[in-house]
């Protein structure tokens, strides 16, 4: 029988559970928030001139820079997505015999979630699950290999609860062998907002205070030594969101980066964001001028709006020492389409893919790994590695109508990705 | 903020919290998330609320914010059901066909990009106008009216491989 989408938007929100946030406390969040921004904006005076000083001398620095290309990275290529061989096919690819379920069923109704959270440059696993069923705390481990028991890791401190519900620290690998904590959900308690970034131990515990006030919060940061970075939302431009840029060392100052941000990503130690006007700039973690890169786009094609890009998967984004990867638009308005782009620091073109609608680009050691979508009905979608060296395009999963339950991550030379049979982690060793 | 600002505000929490929860519910599919996405909007309401001249700016702004927060947060994590660490028990009344329905409705609206969901959401549940849906996002009519199609066009899609029928929208403009 047909039925009516408003019809079935009301039945599907008439049995709301009880609200857990009081309205009450809700208002003395807010009061807090609002103390510590009113000490912010007075105390902060200076640094903001300071602030305006480093950001104007940053941006009329503009280096252009030419260094070599990548000896060993194919230049130029443009590769389709019938092109791809099956990724078991390669030289040097190396399934992982994790046997730890990779997906875990909520119970009638409630779907299925992904239990691998992530894959590190070592090949270490985080996995999350709930063993008491999903009405019940989280569990997350730490695994340094197949057939290895979890690592023994001493979690931070409880972080306390939100409003009577209990939160936890949930840990995501970091560049540099360290782990990050952040909470998984906002903490109503003082003082509590801000993660911790310990070792793979959970030990050389540090806290770092996230909220700046004025609703600058860093609730997921980006980390490179020291230092974080994070983007703040500003509001609402007529082709998306626009946030700024911060930066913080754990225990100084904040430091506006950049305003009028579409998207930014921060990993071996380079700082990259798209501009809601649709310039790519970068810096490097330790400092130093901002620089502005052009993209190598292809004719016909144009920069994603902030829209597109925002719209774009989990992370439009990809970085690594060597390249940058993002979609470009192709195509006209009312019929338009998003290809992949890798190139180098200095603009280089690397790879451009074809025959795909590309989205949550990963880059990791000389290989890129992101989600493609059948532009032919956009129902069919499959996960794919691109080899820098070789040039050679793989898929990794079949392609097929199926809702991938985790993005594909790329870490080192392993790559983490999710099709119909679950999860899994493979290491390629072939480039 | 006075004192009877804060009275003002939390008598405002307390009126508008319940439908901008369902409204961030059928843009994330997750109680509990919608509720901390909401209290995240309410505190941004908050700074703003002096400025705040009536009732129904107030509202507007907040149904903006929690929008924003939402998509913004949505960006952040992976397109999935992700469930959270602890579900508030849910009461009786959620008779099996409305949980049916829930689920049924949760699993096409998460194959709907965020900004397309949003317009689906707040045109199709809020009530609102093209213009008044331009507003909220921030962007225009036409994009809207566009963004508006492509979701209900991959929404329906998505209902007839779940059911083999066809998804019905009421005549709005």
């Amino acid at each position: 029988m047909p039925r009516n989408l408003t019809d079935l938007m009301e039945a599907a929100v008439s049995a709301a559970p009880p609200e857990p946030h009081h309205a009450s406390d809700i208002t003395q969040l807010a009061e807090r928030r609002q103390r510590r921004r009113t000490t912010f904006v007075t105390g902060g005076a200076a640094l903001a001139v300071a602030v305006v000083a480093v950001v104007t001398v940053g941006l009329t620095q503009h280096h252009p820079s030419s260094p070599e290309p990548i000896g060993r990275y194919q230049y130029g290529r443009s590769v389709d997505a019938s092109s791809a061989v099956p990724a078991s096919s390669l030289p040097g690819y190396r399934p992982e015999p994790w046997t730890i379920p990779s997906v875990q069923h909520l119970g009638p109704g409630r779907g299925a979630a992904p239990t691998y959270q992530q894959v590190d440059a070592q090949g270490r696993l985080i996995v999350q699950d709930w063993p008491n069923g999903p009405d019940r705390v989280r569990r997350t481990r730490i695994f340094d290999g197949p057939g290895r028991g979890p690592r023994a890791v001493q979690q931070p401190p409880s972080p306390g609860s939100n409003a009577g519900t209990p939160t936890v620290w949930l840990p995501s690998f970091l560049d540099d062998g360290r782990l990050l904590w952040h909470t998984s959900a906002p903490t109503t308690r003082p003082g509590s907002t801000g993660f911790h970034v310990t070792d793979l131990d959970g030990g050389h515990d540090v806290f770092v205070h996230s909220d700046f006030g004025d609703g600058i919060s860093a609730g997921q940061p980006w980390i490179a030594g020291d230092r974080m970075w994070f983007t703040s939302y500003d509001g609402d431009t007529l082709k998306g969101t626009s946030h700024s840029l911060y930066t913080a060392p754990f225990s100084g100052p904040l430091t506006k980066v950049a305003s009028h941000v579409a998207v930014a990503q921060v990993a071996d130690g380079r700082v990259v964001w798209v501009t809601t006007a649709g310039h790519l700039v970068t810096e490097t973690a330790a400092g130093g001028p901002q620089q502005d890169v052009r993209v190598p786009l292809t004719e016909g094609c144009r920069m994603s709006s902030t829209l597109d890009l925002q719209n774009a998967g989990a992370e439009p984004l990809a970085v690594s020492d060597s390249a940058i990867a993002l979609p470009e638009t192709c195509g006209p308005e009312n019929d338009s389409r998003q290809e992949l782009l890798a190139f180098d620091w200095s603009g280089r073109l690397l790879v451009h893919v074809t025959g795909l609608y590309s989205f949550n680009p990963s880059l990791g050691h000389d290989a890129l790994v992101f989600q493609g979508l059948v532009p032919s009905g956009y129902q069919k979608e499959a996960s794919f590695r691109y080899d820098l060296v070789t040039g050679t395009l793989a898929a990794l999963s079949p392609v097929a109508t199926y809702p991938l339950l985790q993005y594909p991550q790329a870490a080192g030379r392993y790559v983490l990705w999710y099709d119909r049979a679950g999860g899994h982690a493979a290491e390629f060793t072939g480039s | 903020m006075a004192r009877r600002d804060s009275e003002a505000f939390t008598a405002f929490v307390l009126a508008s919290q319940p439908r901008l929860r369902r409204t961030a519910y059928l843009m994330c599919g997750d109680w509990q998330l919608a509720s901390d996405h909401v209290q995240e909007a309410l505190i941004r309401v908050y700074r703003h609320w002096p400025r705040l001249r009536s009732e129904p700016e107030a509202q507007a702004y907040a149904r903006k914010a929690v929008v924003s927060v939402v998509i913004d947060a949505k960006r952040k994590r992976s397109s999935t059901e992700v469930p959270v660490d602890s579900v508030v028990d849910t009461p009786e009344v959620d008779t099996a066909a409305r949980s049916a329905d829930r689920d049924l409705l949760g699993r096409c609206l998460a194959q709907v990009p965020p900004r397309q969901r949003a317009c689906l959401v707040l045109r199709h549940y809020d009530d609102l106008s093209v213009s008044e849906v331009a507003t909220v996002l921030g962007c225009s009519e036409g994009t809207v009216k566009s963004q508006t199609a492509r979701g209900l066009e991959t929404l329906q899609a998505a209902f007839a491989r779940e059911t083999n029928d066809d998804l019905l929208v009421s005549g709005r403009e």
